[in-house]
């Protein structure tokens, strides 16, 4: 019924709409929100592979998991350097973060 | 069968959700529709017999991350209704960029034989074989996981907190 495709195409479904949020946003809250698409899309993948590989076992699942918390730390600071940036600019269009450039 | 329409109901919410996540000028309703998402994904997970990975998904994502993410929008207030679009030249240059990857992926995809036996037997007490994994084979990385959420409380705090060196108090570091 179901196979690995379809959770195969789902997936790279989730990642592409993600990619395409991150190349066009214009908001840096934006860029994480898509950014967290991206990472859901990974995590289909992966519980997808564990459960339909036998040799896999439960590790696409471990793994999953800990991409969970990596994406929540990255999360977590992502946002607070968001909220630094915007203290500075008074605002949060990405085309406007541009004190490093030469 | 119902498989089949519960896969098509959570690929629905998911994919309609992201849409409207990257779509949407309205940041708060982006991150509403990113809940949505993640339930969907978690439903996906429940489909692939992943019941704690779905926890875990309901529990951080939906609880933690979607409430980090609103408390950043409401102190960032800009709403995006003031920001101007991004120029349409720009949007389709996504486009192809990101269908052409999503191209290549499905072709990959259906060309390629997946070694797939049938589905692997659900084990019985599937959270206590993970919880014995990650003590035993996947020790490590669940150890460094601890190391890294503890760099990460105190970085956030850090790079998030006011900075008053001018005050007449000032902190201590």
């Amino acid at each position: 019924m179901i196979s690995l495709t379809h959770y195969l195409i789902l997936s790279a479904a989730v990642f592409c709409i993600g990619l395409w949020g991150i190349l066009t946003r214009r908001n840096a809250v934006s860029l994480l929100l898509s950014s967290e698409l991206i990472l859901n899309s990974v995590n289909i993948n992966l519980v997808a592979f564990s459960r339909y590989i036998p040799s896999a076992g439960l590790t696409g699942q471990i793994f999953a998991v800990f991409v969970i918390a990596i994406a929540a730390a990255e999360a977590a600071v992502g946002l607070a350097i968001v909220m630094n940036v915007y203290r500075t600019i008074k605002g949060v269009d990405l085309t406007k973060i541009n004190l490093m450039k030469g | 069968m119902g498989e089949l329409i519960a896969f098509s109901l959570l690929s629905a919410v998911i994919i309609g959700g992201a849409l409207f996540v990257v779509v949407s000028q309205n940041l708060f309703r982006s991150a509403i529709a990113l809940a949505f998402a993640f339930l969907g994904v978690a439903g996906v997970y429940l489909l692939l017999h992943a019941e704690f990975v779905a926890a875990i998904q309901v529990l951080i994502y939906v609880g933690a991350i979607t409430v980090l993410i609103l408390f950043a929008v409401m102190l960032t207030s800009q709403i995006g209704s003031t920001l101007p679009e991004t120029p349409q030249s720009q949007k389709i240059a996504g486009i192809f960029c990101a269908g052409g990857i999503f191209l290549v992926m499905v072709s990959t995809i259906l060309t390629r034989s997946w070694t797939t036996g049938p589905a692997a037997a659900v084990p019985e007490n599937a959270l206590g074989a993970i919880g014995l994994l990650l003590l035993t084979q996947f020790l490590l990385p669940f150890e460094l996981m601890s190391v890294i959420l503890l760099a990460v409380l105190i970085g956030a705090v850090v790079i998030a907190r006011k900075d008053d060196r001018d005050a007449p108090g000032g902190t201590s570091l």
